[in-house]
């Protein structure tokens, strides 16, 4: 009897890890699909709802993704242009980046980039109908961010930022 | 018949006196070792130039809880593959041995907890100056740019609508910089080396050897288990403990070869010359009740007795088995014997005696406390030398062979001794103190007095390189009487280059109550006003009060007065950086105040032995040969001064060859001082030059095969007090036969 309920044990965690492995197989999949070829020039309206804040804060403006940088230019409501890259969040016009922006920056040009190596590192993949899923792992990303969703069939339409105090991101990202 | 009996009754009630005053020293000292405080810092052991500052920090930095680092470093597997199962080994790891915990460097969880409820009371000095000078255009548009930017916002908005605190946030200094968390583990990835570190904190007695050897002996298992799942990977360890479990280990190894070995030597000799163990069960019973009541005497005297000066002492066995081997030998030479050697029992320990009373002049109150305790435990052995050794049934003569021996060289020196002898001496004595002054080095830093394995060194410097989680020994120590104040001292500092603070994570409550007035301003000026209507919302809501920072345990400690805020360092401390102010704002290294400490012993320590050479030579002159004419008795004592300036001179003057001298070179000096006392007046005095050579002899070779078997050890400290009295001794025992011989012996 014990050795039978040991082995139906032994089936179910085995049957969940492959679960588990057939859920960051099929996001990681969904990340593929998502991904386009770079250069790329996109439209973003991004809309940040605030805990504490009656109404969202929406700005809007054009992204161009590289190999090794985003340019986030925002038009709306206040012109700013951030060149994001592997060393952080630089200002238009300053050589030292944003400090500390280093680690949400690399993030970000995993995200827009589908770069699965650096998502697969640092996120549990999973798959909620046309989204990627994805929870931060380290312990310093995971106390801000509570999850990412990557949206989108051929293309990444719509990426959520959820963070742990209740503010949510949501940029929606359009063909130019 | 009556006078057997008369004599026999006083026997008796000595006898009686002296178990009655021994079970006395025994209960006192017991009663009194309970209501003891040792010392054991070398901080305690200098209270005159250690601050209260600098003794608070010292007493902050738990010496029983010890941090360690482990580092698993590989090319060969991601940090997604090392990581898992570092993790697994750890939980077993912990969960079996609870005294070791993962030490929580920074938990990023609680500390972005902190500035989440304090938001809005922080802000970076850019800010501040931007709010003092009412640049509110600037500061709002900054925060319009964050809000708009895809990066989280991290605060509450609510409370910090200028995102000030999140600004603050991102300019703090990262104390593990690269370094990702994952649950108090990190990783990194630098130049395709992939690192995954372990913190631990032990917490039960780091001075435990026990307790030490299981801590390490379940890490090793712990890094085999990895090792073994992850063939190939580096493995780097840190941490204190490692190096005195190497170090324990190995003086473990050296007790028990060298010690066992010199022991069983002495032991066979002792009991070969002899032909009975009576000698050195007297021997133990004696060295017993005469450190006891020394020991008795210190803690009476002395309010904080230092652990150290138990150390200083050893050269008390040497001396009291000494007065035992002479007692014995003269003893079994009959009475004759025994009464020419007393006079020079108690020339010998009287000088000695008054020698270590000299110590009390000294400022320093280890050496004080060791001038006590050898005062007092010797005197206690010469009495009871005299009065209780001739209770013993007559011990039987030595060995025909060692007789015979100490004769032929008793027979020898006195062939080799000329008119010119004192000359010659006297030559060689100032020639050897001479070169020794002039090629005189010492070096008193304390790390050139432990060793460590060479691959233990490797592996810690190795993690010292490439983690940069480490600071230098050098601290800045700001006082106040309020946590505030203690602060607010430390902001004034300024900027020091590459120094972490507490005031780098918050700031005094004075400045952040100044920070949310200056805000109230802002936010009912029209372009606050307009702001907070863009944002939508009424009015600022404060933080709630001041909160303890999670990392102010590593930087703010209480002192007897109030509180000491520590300012540590990434790079060497520059003096010109700031401008010391007694009790207030001190500059502290603990390794170069352990080293100062060290000299200024070692300092003390020569001044006591050129006092006790030049005390000798008055002292000797007065009561050697009492009954002979003057010349005759300043010619015996400058000699016993020649043998022992020779014999310590020549034994400094090698010693230094090997490594430059240090304290332990002196204790060592010391012994053989005291020691070359003993040979000089045992040679000079009325005994017969073969009785005295057979005590002094075998004095010396016991001496130098216990003591000098240290000379090998490979912790550089022990082995400098080893080779010195190994020299000293020899050269102690090897002049002193020199000395012209009593007419009357």
């Amino acid at each position: 009897m014990m050795r039978l309920l040991v082995a139906m044990m032994l089936l179910m965690v085995s049957a969940v890890i492959a679960a588990e492995d057939k859920m960051t197989l099929k996001a990681l999949s969904a990340l593929e699909k998502q991904s386009e070829p770079l250069p790329l020039s996109l439209e973003f309206s991004q809309k940040k709802q605030l805990s504490g804040l009656p109404r969202p804060l929406v700005s809007a403006g054009q992204l161009d993704i590289r190999k090794d940088e985003i340019v986030w230019t925002t038009e709306q409501p206040q012109q700013q242009q951030l060149t994001i890259n592997r060393q952080g969040i630089f200002e238009q016009g300053s050589e030292d980046s944003v400090s500390g922006s280093d680690t949400i920056a690399q993030l970000l040009l995993a995200i827009l980039q589908q770069d699965e190596a650096v998502l697969k590192q640092q996120f549990r993949l999973s798959l909620e109908q046309n989204c990627v899923v994805m929870v931060p792992e380290a312990d310093a990303l995971a106390s801000v961010i509570e999850k990412i969703h990557s949206c989108g069939t051929d293309r990444v339409e719509l990426v959520e930022l959820f963070e742990q105090n209740g503010n949510t991101t949501r940029i929606e990202l359009s063909k130019r | 018949m009556k006078g057997v009996r008369a004599a026999l009754a006083t026997r008796l009630l000595l006898l009686f006196v002296v178990i009655v005053v021994i079970v006395g020293v025994v209960a006192a000292l017991s009663a009194q070792l309970s209501n003891t405080q040792w010392s054991s810092s070398l901080a305690d052991a200098l209270p005159n130039e250690v601050s209260e500052l600098q003794r608070s920090y010292l007493a902050s930095q738990q010496p029983n809880a010890q941090q360690l680092l482990l580092g698993f470093e590989s090319q060969q597997y991601s940090g997604s593959e090392i990581l898992p199962i570092v993790q697994e080994q750890l939980k077993l790891l912990t969960e079996a041995e609870p005294t070791i915990k993962l030490a929580e460097m920074t938990n990023p969880k609680a500390v972005l907890s902190f500035y989440q409820n304090q938001a809005g009371r922080l802000a970076t000095p850019n800010d501040m100056q931007a709010l003092a000078s009412g640049d509110y255009g600037t500061l709002i548009s900054e925060a319009q740019k964050a809000l708009q930017s895809p990066a989280p916002v991290l605060v509450p908005l609510k409370q910090d609508p200028l995102l000030l605190t999140k600004r603050f946030v991102q300019q703090l200094p990262d104390l593990m910089p690269g370094y990702k968390s994952h649950n108090g583990l990190y990783t990194r990835t630098s130049e395709s080396i992939h690192q995954v570190l372990v913190p631990l904190r032990i917490a039960g007695d780091a001075l435990s050897v026990t307790q030490s050897g299981q801590s390490v002996l379940v890490i090793n298992d712990f890094i085999a288990k990895v090792t073994e799942q992850l063939p190939g990977i580096n493995v780097y360890r840190s941490g204190l403990l490692f190096h005195s479990d190497a170090a324990a280990k190995q003086a473990k190894q050296e007790m028990t070869w060298f010690g066992g070995l010199s022991l069983l030597l002495v032991l066979a000799l002792l009991l070969w010359v002899f032909r009975s163990g009576q000698q050195l069960f007297y021997t133990l019973l004696l060295l017993s009740v005469s450190a006891a009541t020394g020991l008795l005497a210190t803690l009476l005297l002395s309010s904080r007795p230092h652990v150290l000066m138990l150390v200083f002492a050893t050269s008390f066995i040497g001396l009291c088995i000494d007065y035992v081997i002479h007692g014995f030998i003269a003893r079994s030479h009959g009475a004759k014997a025994w009464s020419a050697l007393k006079p020079a029992l108690w020339l010998s320990g009287l000088t000695t005696i008054f020698g270590y009373i000299l110590l009390l002049l000294l400022p320093l109150p280890l050496l004080q406390q060791l001038g006590i305790f050898m005062a007092v435990a010797l005197f206690t052995a010469i009495v009871l030398v005299v009065v209780t050794l001739p209770w013993l049934p007559q011990p039987g003569a030595s060995r025909p062979g060692w007789q015979r021996f100490c004769h032929s060289m008793a027979q020898l020196y006195r062939q080799m001794r000329q008119p010119d002898t004192t000359a010659w001496l006297s030559v060689m004595a100032l020639a050897t103190l001479g070169l020794l002054l002039w090629s005189f080095t010492a070096n008193d830093n304390v790390r050139l007095l432990a060793s460590s394995p060479e691959s233990l060194l490797q592996q810690e410097n190795h993690l010292r390189k490439t983690t940069d989680f480490y600071f230098q020994p050098d601290v800045l120590l700001v006082s106040g009487e309020t946590q505030q104040q203690a602060l607010e001292r430390t902001g004034d500092l300024g900027d020091i280059n590459g120094s972490v603070s507490l005031y780098d994570y918050m700031l005094p409550a004075s400045e952040q109550q100044q920070l949310l007035q200056q805000q109230q301003e802002l936010f009912k000026s029209p372009e606050g006003k307009t702001y907070m209507q863009w944002l939508g919302l009424g009015q600022l809501v404060l933080a709630s009060d001041q909160q303890e920072h999670p990392l102010q345990n590593q930087f703010l400690y209480p002192t007897e007065e109030g509180w000491m805020s520590v300012v540590r360092l990434k790079q060497p401390f520059n003096h010109g950086d700031i401008t010391e102010s007694p009790g207030k704002l001190e500059h502290f290294n603990p390794i170069e105040h352990a080293s100062d400490a060290l000299a200024e012993y070692r300092h003390s320590m020569q001044l006591w032995l050129i006092a006790l050479l030049l005390v000798s030579l008055p002292i000797l002159a007065m009561f050697l040969r009492n009954q002979q004419a003057n010349k005759r008795r300043i010619q015996a004592a400058w000699q016993v001064t020649c043998v022992m300036t020779l014999s310590v001179s020549t034994a400094l003057l090698l010693a230094q060859l090997i490594q430059p001298l240090n304290l332990f070179h002196c204790i060592g000096a010391m012994f053989v001082l005291v020691l070359s006392i003993d040979y000089g007046v045992f040679c000079a005095g009325r005994l017969k030059r073969e009785h005295a050579l057979q005590a002094i002899y075998l004095s010396a070779f016991t001496t130098m095969v216990a003591f000098g078997a240290l000379s090998f050890s490979s912790t550089p400290a022990i082995a400098a007090f080893g080779i010195i009295v190994l020299i000293g001794v020899f050269m102690s025992a090897l002049f002193s036969p020199l000395i012209i011989e009593s007419p009357d012996n």
